[in-house]
């Protein structure tokens, strides 16, 4: 490859700014922000120096956590000065940074459009040659020079790096012939400055922010090719202490393929990136490929392959993982749906062992977040309501609980009172008034309403008024399953209000009629509110019988439960449950080891799904030291299950 | 203690006792409600006058400068006016400045505190807002129970000018720890307006009334409320908590409410018709009270509460003594549509809020006993449950 990195040469470059801070102090400010990108660099280079200690990828994820700060005041000038300053070592990315920054410069000058360009650059230059003495002058001279240097080499190009670590050779050429004739450059390939300063990680680094730039600027094809290529470089350096700055280019990477529509052809290529992550443990890097996975899969709708990809995901404590990523792949290579052939029957036993998903325990807790937001929103639409409201939960708690993840908050919030509704719960009203979320949530705080009021029409006029919002958030499919709920809570409100009603006032109050509706339609909709009715009484909804004569429902009277056995029977459940409780912390309390067991013989479910919380403590606590938040997750999750 | 200056229009201002802080919110809610409402147009321009001549009156150019900003100010900012306020607003504080200084260099502690106070007041006033924190450094330096008393009402009042529940209900807790450690009779009963005009904001009805009820005989807080505000806010509340027997000797043949009679009328015909069950009547007044409470600074939260709440206790007052009855004779003794009392009534009773159901087929409500037993049953599963949940809970932690 022509990255072989440079060495390390961090020192230099904070010295390179001080002398450019007091040459021009009109625009200080744009220097503080390079200096303190250069601080970045230096991180990103102390990292990547310190080899391979999987500790050490803090100091790439402290660099990371600036990233949005960097972002919002990128600008082509600062990704200039880079190039001037020799920081972008590699030189594929240095002529696609090259080729971003000729396309914006006449047009727009990003965030920096305040100073005029010269000026800054020529201060930049100064700067930079106070150092670099060997460092050009006029940036446009040259990039004309470059211009006249660009020389076909194809053996060397992003292609080769791709087939050589990832299989999206197939894609790769299938997109460059297609570019138009500027964009050459990404498959050409710029000679090497002459004087390297950076190392491959910086220039990756610097590609990313590029990366976040384009993307920002809405020029998703210019970000496709340069994500690309940032890809096939990071494939090339498996340092693991660079798992941040791979894991983040990876979901940049995403965010370029879906902004440029290519929503299916994600899959092959991050499957093969699944499998490289897993064999080098870049566990942050694996867990953003699962979940751009999972993201991938849900917006094509296809729930049933993004659910086996997550119970594979849970069970991959083992080797298992990678087995069934490499058969997925070997289906997909062709471009084909993906279909996991092998994954589901071969897989399913173990699967079924361990209930609970997780991702790698290292994995960052935002990457948690998604994971379990997506695969509570899988589980929701495959009916497992409970299961998807507990992800939900997590989700909700594992994200983090500031401004720039109000987004998340709110998405997760919705699906999270959606499912709630379809359990036949209704939210928790301070839900609604929180900071961040009292204002997204008005519509969903309607549908509560009408669910709770059991207000047909109400959810009618919700649906229809708020059906373009659903869509977007992707909880209509969910609020669709609602109508029934909302008709059962109907019939409950009127079973207790009414000792005989008509059915064709039922009809009427539960909004199946129009007010002024004809006699053939009452007639019609009689027959239809007898049968729902009648599944409802069925359904021990509600206690009442039809007469079907003279066509009315008619309740039966509360009976006094301490007339029957029922109270007893309910009584004594909850005294056994407790005494068995306080007797097994008794016994905890003297011996730890026997404890888990005796609590559990209350319940085989329990046990079961006891058992294999156990196995995911242990597996928590045994690779890593046991971080706090996990292990509060742990018991959060358990606390979830408060049905009795 | 209490100010009195000259102003720059010429008007001598009582002091803290006759300052119309609440006036003051209730237009600037005036001011709120009826912005961006062309049918209300003459409602505004009422409140903007009073609040303009209250703005002269009183020099308030920091609270004229604060309505401008807010938008809330109708008309556009007039800067000579302003210009002229803060000129005499400068010139009254450098004037009590130089009273504190020779207070300072010639006279003992207390008139020292008195020229504080001065400052404090007159800032709170014109709505300066270095207001509170003046007043604040004022009590922490005031003698005696009874001055300190009056200050931190003097506090509460501000707050309710700032309509901030939240700042009120300190000032009235830090009020009352001052009263138990020895306050006198007046302002014991002073306090007790104050602490039921917050109680009613904040829509704790059941102690609001109680303690409108024991200020009732003897009620001088007229700075905070006039004579006749309390007494519609008495009745409103008393209706709301009280039972018919009580609402009879305490309300409707108390002579401190039928002194002003004509004044309260709309509040007193609703009591009335209530105690009458005269339903049709009841209804005609309820909705006119509905009116009123929605310009009321105070009641407008909670004006659906309360006459939903009203309406409950109607219907559960006409259905005591009945063990059945026709909907249409109930429709027709309230004087609407049977629909509509089908409908109110199935809200209610599947709400819990009325015992009794109603047979659609044969047009009949039929009362039923609240089914206590059952009810407990319920609630003693229910807490239960969550209290077992949350002992599960505590018990894992031992677990692991």
């Amino acid at each position: 490859m022509t990255t072989a990195a440079a060495k390390p040469n961090s020192k230099d470059k904070k010295d390179q700014v001080s002398p450019a801070k007091t040459t021009e102090p009109a625009i200080v400010l744009k220097l503080d922000f390079y200096s303190e990108l250069l601080h970045l660099i230096s991180l990103i280079e102390r990292a990547a120096s310190s080899g391979t200690h999987s500790g050490d990828s803090r100091l790439a994820a402290r660099a990371l956590r600036a990233l949005p700060a960097v972002r919002r005041r990128t600008g082509t000038l600062a990704l200039q000065s880079f190039l001037n300053d020799r920081l972008v070592s590699d030189s594929d990315i240095h002529a696609q940074i090259t080729s971003i920054i000729k396309k914006s410069d006449p047009a727009l000058h990003g965030g920096d459009s305040v100073t005029p360009a010269k000026s800054l650059q020529s201060v930049l230059q100064a700067a930079a040659a106070a150092t670099a003495a060997t460092a050009a002058g006029d940036a446009a001279a040259k990039d004309k020079d470059k211009d006249k240097d660009v020389e076909m080499k194809s053996a060397e190009g992003p292609g080769t790096g791709t087939s050589a670590t990832t299989p999206s050779a197939g894609t790769a050429p299938g997109t460059t012939p297609t570019k138009d004739k500027e964009s050459k450059q990404v498959t050409h390939v710029v000679h090497a400055p002459p004087h390297v300063s950076g190392t491959a990680e910086s220039s990756l680094f610097i590609g990313l922010v590029a990366l976040v730039f384009l993307l920002d600027k809405n020029r998703s094809e210019e970000a496709g090719w340069l994500s690309e290529l940032l890809l096939a470089k990071c494939a090339s350096l498996p340092l693991r202490s660079m798992d941040p700055l791979y894991a983040k280019i990876v979901f940049y990477r995403a965010r370029a393929l879906e902004a440029t529509q290519n929503q299916t052809s994600i899959r092959a290529p991050f499957f093969s990136l699944l499998r490289v992550a897993t064999e080098r443990h870049l566990d942050e890097t694996r867990s953003v490929c699962l979940n751009e996975l999972l993201r991938a899969f849900i917006s094509a709708r296809s729930f049933d392959t993004a659910e086996q990809l997550a119970t594979l995901a849970a069970s991959q404590a083992s080797g298992t993982g990678i087995a069934s990523a490499r058969d997925a792949k070997s289906g997909t290579a062709n471009g084909g749906p993906v279909d996991l052939p092998s994954a589901s029957p071969g897989n399913s036993t173990q699967s079924n062992d361990t209930p609970m998903l997780a991702l790698p325990a290292a994995a960052s807790g935002p990457q948690h977040a998604r994971f379990h937001f997506y695969v509570g929103r899988i589980r929701a639409i495959l009916l497992d309501y409970s299961d998807a409201l507990r992800h939900l939960n997590l989700a909700a708690r594992r994200a983090p609980q500031i401004q720039i993840a109000a987004g998340f908050q709110q998405h997760v919030a919705k699906f999270h009172v959606v499912v709630q509704l379809l359990m036949g719960e209704i939210p928790e009203r301070s839900l609604f008034c929180e900071q961040f979320l009292s204002r997204p949530l008005v519509p969903y705080f309607q549908l509560t309403q009408a669910v709770r009021t059991g207000d047909m029409r109400l959810f009618r006029e919700t649906l229809a008024k708020y059906s373009h919002l659903f869509t977007a958030d992707g909880t209509m499919t969910l609020i669709r399953r609602l109508h029934h709920t909302v008709i059962k809570a109907g019939l409950r409100v009127l079973a207790s209000a009414y000792t005989r009603i008509p059915l064709e006032l039922v009809a009427k109050k539960l909004g199946l009629v129009t007010a002024d509706a004809s006699a053939a339609d009452l007639a019609a909709a009689r027959d239809n509110v007898e049968a729902i009715v009648a599944r409802a009484i069925r359904d021990n909804v509600i206690a009442a019988e039809i007469d079907h004569e003279g066509g009315f429902l008619q309740t039966k009277d509360e009976v006094n439960n301490y007339t029957t056995n029922k109270t007893k029977h309910v009584y004594r459940q909850r005294v056994d449950y407790y005494m068995a409780l306080y007797n097994a912390s008794v016994k905890a309390l003297r011996f730890p080891d026997e404890s888990s067991k005796d609590t559990d013989e209350v319940d085989p479910e329990k046990e079961e799904e006891r058992r294999a919380k156990d196995q995911l403590v242990n597996r928590l606590s045994y690779p890593h030291d046991m971080d706090t938040d996990d292990e509060d997750d742990v018991l959060l999750d358990e606390d979830d299950e408060s049905d009795f | 203690m209490s100010l009195s200056f000259k102003t720059a229009v010429g008007n001598v201002v009582e002091g803290a006792l006759t300052y119309p802080f609440v006036k003051l919110a209730q237009l600037k809610f005036t001011l709120q409600a009826t912005k961006d409402c062309p049918d209300l147009a003459a409602a505004q321009e009422q409140a903007v006058t009073e609040l303009f001549e209250l703005i002269k009156k009183h020099d308030m150019a920091p609270f004229y400068e604060a309505i401008c900003a807010s938008g809330l100010w109708p008309k556009p900012l007039d800067a000579t006016l302003l210009a002229q306020l803060k000129e005499s607003n400068t010139a009254a504080l450098a004037r009590f400045d130089a009273e504190l200084e020779t207070a300072k260099e010639s006279a003992g502690p207390s008139e020292v505190q008195a020229a504080n106070q001065k400052i404090a007041e007159y800032k709170a006033f014109i709505g300066a807002p270095d207001a509170a924190a003046a007043l604040e450094t004022v009590l922490e330096s005031t003698v005696g129970a009874g001055p300190r008393l009056d200050n931190v009402l003097l506090l509460a009042r501000f707050a309710f000018s700032l309509a901030d529940n939240a700042l009120i209900g300190k000032y009235i807790d830090r009020a009352k720890k001052l009263i138990d450690a020895g306050g006198d009779w007046d302002r014991r009963n002073r306090l007790k307006v104050y602490e039921g005009t917050y109680l009613m904001s904040i829509r704790d009805f059941t102690r609001a009334s109680e303690l409108f009820l024991s200020a009732l005989p003897t009620f001088t807080s007229t700075e905070l409320l006039q004579y006749d505000t309390f007494i519609s806010y008495s009745i409103l509340m008393c209706l709301f908590t009280l039972d018919r027997e009580m609402l009879k000797s305490k309300i409707l043949d108390s002579p401190e409410v039928l002194e002003v009679a004509i004044k309260v009328a709309p509040f007193l015909n609703l009591a009335e018709s209530f105690y009458n069950c005269e339903y049709r009547a009841f209804f005609t007044h309820l909705a006119e009270v509905e009116a009123l409470l929605k310009k009321d600074l105070f009641l407008f939260p909670h004006y659906k509460y309360y006459v939903r709440e009203m309406r409950i206790r109607a219907y559960a007052q006409y259905l005591e003594p009945y063990k059945s009855v026709k909907l249409q004779s109930m429709a027709d003794t309230f004087g609407v549509s049977p629909t509509f009392i089908d409908e109110e009534l199935s809200r209610f009773i599947s709400a819990g809020r009325i015992h009794c159901a109603i047979d659609a087929v044969s047009a009949t409500i039929a009362t039923r006993r609240p089914d206590n037993r059952n009810s407990h049953y319920r609630s003693i599963v229910q807490e239960g449950d969550l209290l077992l949940n949350r002992i599960q809970k505590l018990a894992r932690v031992t677990d692991l």
